[in-house]
């Protein structure tokens, strides 16, 4: 099978030099990357998911043939990544930063217009490509188009970087945290299209976050960073499964005693509730591994119990469960 | 290939005409700079001396010869002054990774920087120039003040591939503004343009001739001294033709060293 990316054991070092004194200096080596491996295959994305730190933008850089690795392999479409730059850059579309890497004094039309032209674009599928990407991210609306970069709020600065992700209409695009600091009308709208990229036109999409709830809607497969190693890897579900922590049912209840209703659950279901007073009634919380199997037995002691039903939850383990778990080694 | 040469050119020009045209302060600087520089040259070289006793050590007439001069410094020094500082400005504003990233060559892309400010120095350079050789010479001068307009543009192409190898070392230094400072200064001093060539130390002069700029700067010289191009002329745009293609590999050579240098440290975003 032909992966969109494979990364093959990568490691990268950087080595930065502190000042002791005038003359002397001390060289510190960090380790960005500790041999991570993973693949990309077309018509998914794939979310690199890790805190600040983690190794995400190292590993894009990585992967856009942008910085080369201490030691492993990237190939890109099944080719060699740095063996083969140019026919790897033909088939990458990267954003890496929200804020900046446009030309100030040039309007969003004009920026495009130039690293189109860079990108090999000719000019008349350039000019037609760019006014499609202007209407798709509603920067003509917004008034981006023939406004200078510089006069443009940080919105239209995010949706004109993932234009250009987009110029060249590559197979593979690499999205560096391109919802960071974005106003929701626009994160959404980012969030859309990069679905769409992957499931409708079966673009393999790379996209680093550490928003588990961004990540949670927006990848099929997820590969948690920290410290330089992917922890885990899965889909959200699957994710959520390879931890140890309960699922929790949350009931509230209107009418009857707090004190016979625990009794009562402690003694027919051997657990221990948690039941506060709440604004609607009783707030009932039990944590426990398989909810389904006690929930006719709950629903019993409820009737027993004379109280009215008015809400009742399973949760799950959040997205946000999981990444603590591994990044840490426990649950919170 | 030429065809691909062109869109950069047009995208750079782009560039570098908003940048003109949307900052008022450089298109003052721009529209003044000939003037500027030759007022300077003019005073520095009154200071040395009077008019004719420049023109009987010379032969050469003082004023066309500043303003020539003046320009030629501005045109040539076009390339080295574009890419050094165009890289290093693209690395300060975050628009250098995408332009690593580009499949298009490096060389290639250095050189369209530098041609959309030469067509405007030109520009510039026909208003301050063009009188100037019309009122003291009135229609052959026209024709001269062309041929020095058209030999300038010849010195600064054949300057570029040398231009391209000092601009990398100014961006593999790392040092930006700080380097340019020392090398702008120098390659002024070796190209004849401040101090003609026959009047430096002769270990400097051996340096000069392996330097294309020297070569052309001192072809146009003694075009205006002796009012039209010798053999000796010709040989000197010869040997500047044929210094600029030796360069060129090693040009493609150092910029590729920049980039895979840009490469290990990772580009800044």
């Amino acid at each position: 099978m032909r992966y969109a990316v494979e990364a093959v054991r990568i490691v990268k070092k950087y080595v930065t030099k502190k000042r002791k004194g005038f003359f002397k200096s001390e060289t510190e080596v960090v380790e960005a990357l500790k041999g991570i491996s993973f693949k990309i295959r077309y018509g998914e994305v794939v979310g690199l998911l890790g805190p600040n730190g983690a190794g995400k933008t190292t590993t894009i850089k990585i992967v856009s043939t942008l910085l080369l690795p201490d030691s492993g392999k990237v190939f890109v479409d099944g080719v060699e990544a740095f063996k083969n730059l140019s026919y790897v850059r033909e088939k990458i579309g990267i954003m890496l930063t929200v804020e900046k890497g446009f030309f100030p004094k040039l309007t969003g039309r004009e920026n495009l217009i130039y690293f189109g032209t860079l990108y090999g674009l000719e000019r008349k599928l350039l000019e037609k490509r760019v006014n499609y990407l202007l209407d798709l991210l509603e920067l003509k609306e917004l008034g981006g188009s023939d406004k200078l970069y510089e006069e443009f709020s940080l919105g239209m600065k995010a949706r004109l970087a993932f234009a250009r992700a987009l110029l060249k209409d590559p197979p593979i695009i690499l999205l560096d945290e391109p919802t960071l600091g974005l106003d929701p009308v626009s994160a959404r709208k980012i969030r859309r299209i990069v679905k769409d990229l992957a499931h409708k036109e079966g673009k393999a999409v790379l996209y680093t976050t550490h928003n588990m709830f961004e990540a949670e809607i927006v990848c099929d497969r997820i590969l948690l960073i920290n410290k330089g190693v992917i922890v885990s890897e899965g889909t959200p579900e699957e994710l959520k499964n390879k931890i140890p922590k309960l699922k929790v049912i949350r009931a509230v209840l209107h009418g009857g005693n707090m004190e016979k209703l625990s009794k009562l659950i402690s003694s027919s279901l051997n657990l221990k509730p948690e039941i506060k007073i709440v604004e609607r009634g009783l707030e009932v919380k039990l944590a426990i591994k398989n909810p389904e199997e006690i929930l006719n037995d709950l629903l019993k002691i409820f009737n027993l119990a004379n109280v009215d039903v008015v809400s009742l939850n399973i949760e799950e383990p959040s997205l946000e469960d999981v990444f603590i778990y591994f990044a840490k080694g426990v649950i919170e | 290939m030429l065809k691909r040469f062109i869109s950069l050119v047009r995208a750079e020009y782009m560039f570098v005409a908003a940048e003109i045209i949307r900052r008022k302060t450089i298109l003052f600087a721009l529209i003044l700079w000939p003037y500027i520089i030759m007022a300077f040259i003019v005073l520095l070289g009154s200071s040395m001396g009077t008019m004719s006793y420049f023109q009987q050590k010379t032969g050469a007439n003082p004023i066309l010869f500043f303003i020539t001069g003046s320009f030629l410094l501005i045109v040539s020094l076009i390339f080295f002054d574009e890419i050094s500082s165009r890289f290093w400005y693209d690395e300060f504003i975050g628009t250098l990774p995408y332009i690593m990233i580009a499949p298009t060559s490096k060389t290639m892309l250095a050189l369209a920087m530098g041609f959309p400010r030469l067509i405007i120095n030109i520009l510039v350079g026909l208003s301050s120039l063009i009188p100037v050789y019309f009122i003291l010479k009135s229609f052959p001068g026209l024709v001269e003040a062309l041929i020095v307009i058209a030999l300038s543009i010849f010195s600064a192409l054949t300057f570029s591939t040398l231009a391209i190898i000092f601009s990398s070392l100014v961006l593999i230094s790392g040092g930006g503004w700080r380097v340019l400072s020392i090398i702008r200064p120098l390659i002024m001093l070796i190209s004849g343009v401040l101090y003609p060539r026959f009047l430096l130390p002769l270990t400097i002069k051996f340096f000069t001739i392996i330097f294309p700029l020297a070569n052309s700067v001192e072809a146009i010289q003694l075009f205006l001294v002796q009012e039209g191009l010798t053999a000796y002329s010709l040989m000197l745009l010869g040997l500047a033709t044929a210094l600029a293609l030796l360069y060129a590999p090693v040009s493609i050579r150092s910029l590729r060293i920049w980039e895979h240098r840009i490469l290990i440290k990772g580009a800044k975003t």
